[in-house]
């Protein structure tokens, strides 16, 4: 009994990853307060790591090729140990959503529409993902590539009006911030925006070819990162060492911009490539956690726990943080910890396992 | 507030529950239920102003602890 | 997988055995009940006949001797039959016989004889069973009945008035054929039939509608469309159980995929044209007899923005009006909202001798923007449903009374703020742009206007993503509905925002046709090889 019936290609794919990668181009904000004007070069080394823990996660996926993350567990750790990590990992991506929705949330509550009450950006953002999820992962891919060049047209388009505001001096002195500042920053930058898309792995063996994973990965993740590296140098050449005080730099940045006292307050377009790539995040964390749930309990579709899924993470959204800064605190000092272990650990020690049970195992003749 | 919030899940309730007993699955009604009552009860007692731990802002300091170093 | 497809398979077959056993037997017992043959008996059969179709006054019952001796009579509907027709070439012939010299008479005639002999029809048929012969009838056939005979001839010789083929009003073009289809579908296939001169064009013709028998037929060219797409044209069709189809419009709501979407996933053109160019992309038409409007499947978002003229002019001009026509589609769903978005909730966002010039205007305007955006759109609509209805002079008077008291009175009297009448004008004349849409973009319109006033910009954003969400999750038999753009397809995007010129469109859009390549190699325009340069001052 399938779950998903739908198939993805690997252009798709490709596209779908784009777009959710995309979302880097907003959380690198925590990174600011820790590198400051090197945050580009913690960009470069954490891209580099990440292409290893992609060929990872690829090979894992090709292996065990069909399997998704529940089924890869069960049958390397076995069915009950599986089991028990399957739902750590459904508990850490329900940990994931809330705290991008928070982010999401506390952004657009803070810096466009104050008066309005929290819970409406919330609730309407995971009703349509909601809506997404339950159409399944066609619909859902369909919808990325429009989205992920509509995110990029905004983002290129705002830093190419920022041009005249920019300022080589503000790159000086390069690698001023101490290693273990440098490290610390790499890490947050890795656990959160990089190699959240182990939530992938959900979702790889829904594509139409199984075995060549690794081409869109890899894109996509080159692709995201050149896009974060436009943001990140304009950012710092225009804005400096003020980056720092701000919980939001691109869009503090981006305020600046006026010509000719048309274009001014173009700020709304970073909080709706915000809002797409926000929307997508949650969709895929979503998407993975119901597929989850369903298939560790032997449900015959997942479509019915959606909404509350949703409910639940809604309910806990609101009651998460007492204020962003509070978010940022953690993201900087907590949750990369949270990340290294699904992230990396076990990811790396399935892969490893993987390789020494030699799996997957030949099929006897008579099977 | 509480009548919005009751609202809401009334409607959650009505759009699923009904193709869950017809189709009669009862796991997933089941699952449903259990989640959907967690999900109101932790909402209700927000919106009662009363001060719950956040399970998963525990985990992530939990966690945390269980590494030999830290960055602050 | 395998196994589970092959037993569903064997389910639906023997579901579908036994619907037709049922019909079946459903038929004989009709045929047992009433008995519906010819006897043989002239009296007598028409009496069964005029039993069955009443006393109407246009049925008309012509009874003649002819040979001499021979009785027989045509029955046909008045207004349906062409009468100068039907008494030269079966009249005539008929009743010439009896002057004839005695010598040349067959000593027998009987019913061969006269249908292959004495009648000047190309179109002649037999039948006994009543039954078919009454449905002739009120199809306007004729009915040669013979004595002693137990068949019955059905002579097609139909002529009614018909509305010529005239430009159709409904899309009217600068550059291309004027012709329109017609409310008759022989003349409509005869178009398509001009069009596309192949053998491999066919018509496939069904029956709809206990009462109207309605004939429905579906066109497609048999090697280009998926055959797979004509068989669930033909269940659909087939599922249909009703007693009256009237208009294509009828067939649209029954077969569509989506009934509760507000976005039509069946085309209507009028223009032979159009059609014959949709059915050379893979599709297939479905042509409803009484009614010029006939659908293609599958319809693509895109070809709402598409229009056969993009097709007749050169490529630039051509992607500039799809582009204007996007843009337009935009304006018509989003400019109301967006204003009322902007000048309630992000003020800040409008450059400043603007906001002044708008908050001047809304000054001592008594309602919120959002609800005097909501009651200049009811008021439009009112005023478009007005116009349209009513004959044209009358509408004319509607809508210049409608212009100047919206226009002028409710502006100087400072009930309507003069900027929102420019919104709604803007958006009153985009949404024309684009006629396919309309329908679903007035809806749309309302709805962003809601989430608009309630939540500003954030709400506009959420329901363009649940609009596209919707929308990706559509299919038109079978095909996804946003097809070039998601899921994407490079090649398609040739001929969506912009149209790139006709030789370089060599594929057929995505997963509609059998035969994707149109044209083999490139067709560059070039100069020929022995192309001579002219020497110039010549």
């Amino acid at each position: 009994m399938k779950l998903e019936k739908g198939v993805i290609s690997n252009t798709q794919l490709m596209y779908f990853m784009l777009c959710f990668l995309q979302c880097m181009v907003m959380t690198v904000n925590f990174n600011y307060s820790i590198t400051e004007h090197d945050t580009w070069i913690a960009v470069l080394v954490a891209y580099a790591i990440t292409i290893l823990i992609v060929l990872v996660y690829t090979q894992i996926s090709q292996r065990l090729s069909g399997k998704n993350l529940v089924q890869i567990n069960d049958v390397v750790f076995g069915p009950y140990l599986g089991k028990v990590i399957s739902v750590l990992y459904i508990w850490f991506f329900l940990q994931l959503i809330i705290n991008y929705s928070y982010f999401f949330n506390s952004f657009w509550v803070n810096f466009i529409m104050p008066e309005t009450p929290h819970s409406v950006f919330i609730i309407l953002l995971f009703l349509i993902s909601m809506m997404a999820v339950r159409s399944g992962i066609e619909v859902i891919a369909r919808c990325s590539f429009i989205f992920s060049i509509i995110v990029a047209a905004m983002i290129v388009g705002v830093n190419a009006l920022k041009i005249k505001d920019m300022d080589i001096s503000n790159f000086m002195p390069i690698l001023s911030t101490s290693p273990k500042d440098f490290i610390q920053s790499v890490h947050v930058m890795l656990t959160i925006p990089f190699c959240d898309m182990v939530a992938f792995l959900m979702i790889f063996p829904y594509t139409s070819d199984n075995k060549k994973l690794r081409k869109p990965a890899l894109i996509a993740l080159t692709m995201s990162t050149l896009l974060l590296l436009v943001v990140v140098l304009g950012n710092i050449a225009v804005a400096g060492l003020r980056l720092t005080n701000s919980t939001s730099a691109s869009f503090a940045a981006t305020r600046e911009i006026d010509i000719a006292n048309v274009l001014t307050r173009l700020d709304v377009l970073i909080a709706i490539s915000l809002l797409i790539t926000v929307f997508m995040k949650i969709t895929v964390f979503f998407y993975a956690i119901v597929l989850g749930i369903a298939q560790i309990l032997k449900l015959r579709s997942y479509q019915p726990i959606v909404a509350p899924v949703g409910a639940l993470a809604v309910a806990v959204t609101l009651n998460l943080y007492p204020s962003a800064m509070e978010q940022a605190y953690a993201a900087r000092f907590v949750w990369p910890f949270n990340g290294t272990i699904f992230e990396f650990f076990l990811p790396i020690i399935t892969l490893i396992i993987i390789a020494i049970r030699k799996l997957p195992k030949k099929r006897g003749i008579y099977e | 507030m509480i009548i919005l919030l009751i609202s809401i899940y009334a409607i959650i309730v009505f759009a699923e529950v009904p193709g869950l007993i017809k189709k009669k699955s009862w796991k997933e009604l089941t699952v449903f239920s259990v989640i959907t009552a967690v999900a109101f009860t932790i909402s209700l007692l927000h919106i009662l102003k009363v001060e719950i731990p956040d399970p998963a802002k525990d985990t992530q300091y939990f966690v945390k602890s269980l590494f030999p170093f830290s960055y602050d | 997988m395998i196994m589970i497809s092959s037993i569903l398979k064997k389910v639906r077959f023997q579901k579908m055995m036994k619907q037709s056993e049922k019909q079946d037997s459903k038929n004989g017992k009709e045929d047992e009940q009433t008995e519906n043959v010819i006897k043989g008996n002239l009296e007598e059969d028409i009496g069964t006949l005029r039993s069955i179709l009443g006393d109407s006054s246009d049925l008309i019952i012509r009874k003649f001797i002819f040979g001499k001796h021979i009785e027989a009579a045509i029955i046909y509907i008045d207004g349906l039959i062409d009468k100068t027709l039907v008494n030269e070439n079966i009249m005539k012939p008929l009743m010439y016989i009896n002057n004839l010299e005695s010598g040349e008479l067959p000593k027998s005639i009987d019913i061969d004889y006269v249908k292959s002999e004495l009648l000047f029809v190309g179109s002649i048929d037999g039948k006994n069973s009543i039954n078919e012969i009454v449905f002739k009838i009120v199809s306007g056939d004729t009915i040669f009945l013979m004595d002693g005979e137990k068949e019955a001839l059905v002579i097609s010789l139909l002529g009614w008035k018909t509305r010529g083929i005239e430009e159709p009003k409904t899309e009217s073009v600068v550059r291309g054929p004027r012709e329109g289809f017609t409310e008759t579908m022989r003349f409509n296939t005869a178009m398509l039939r001009r069009k596309i001169k192949n053998p491999d064009l066919r018509f496939e013709t069904l029956t709809i509608g206990e009462r109207t028998k309605t004939d429905v037929c579906i066109a497609y060219i048999k090697g280009l469309t998926d055959p797979k797409l004509i068989e669930e044209i033909r269940q659909r069709l087939m599922r249909i159980k009703t007693d009256a189809i009237l208009e294509s419009g009828y067939i649209e709501q029954y077969i569509e995929d989506s009934p509760f979407s507000i976005f039509p996933t069946i085309a209507n053109s009028e223009k032979p044209d159009k059609v014959a160019a949709k059915m050379l992309e893979g599709r297939a038409a479905i042509l409803v007899d009484g009614t010029p409007f006939v659908l293609t499947v599958p319809m693509l978002f895109i070809e709402s923005f598409q229009s056969s003229e993009d097709y007749y002019s050169r490529p630039y001009f051509s992607s500039m009006i799809r582009i204007l026509r996007v843009i337009a589609f935009f304006l018509s769903i989003l400019a109301p909202a967006a204003y009322v978005a902007l000048s309630t909730f992000h003020q800040e966002l409008i450059p400043t001798p603007l906001l002044l010039s708008m908050a001047a205007a809304h000054e001592g305007v008594p309602f919120p923007s959002a609800v005097e955006a909501g009651v200049m759109l009811v008021f439009f609509e009112i005023l478009r449903e007005a116009g349209v209805r009513l004959p044209r002079p009358i509408g004319q008077a509607v809508s210049i009374v409608g212009a100047l008291v919206i226009g002028e009175s409710a502006v100087s009297a400072g009930i309507i703020g003069a900027p929102m009448v420019i919104v709604v004008a803007i958006t009153a004349v985009s949404s024309f742009a684009v006629p396919p849409q309309t329908d679903s973009g007035a809806i749309i319109r309302f709805v962003l206007l809601i989430l608009a006033g309630f939540m500003g910009g954030f709400g506009i954003a959420i329901g363009l993503f649940a609009l596209f969400i919707h929308m990706a999750k559509l299919r038109s038999f079978g095909t996804p509905y946003l097809l070039p753009l998601a899921p994407l397809d490079k090649s398609g995007l040739k001929d969506t925002l912009v149209r790139t010129s006709i030789w370089s469109l060599r594929k057929r859009p995505l997963g509609m046709s059998l035969d994707d390549i149109r044209q083999e190699g490139s067709l560059k325009p070039s100069l020929s090889k022995d192309d001579v340069n002219v020497p110039e001052g010549n």
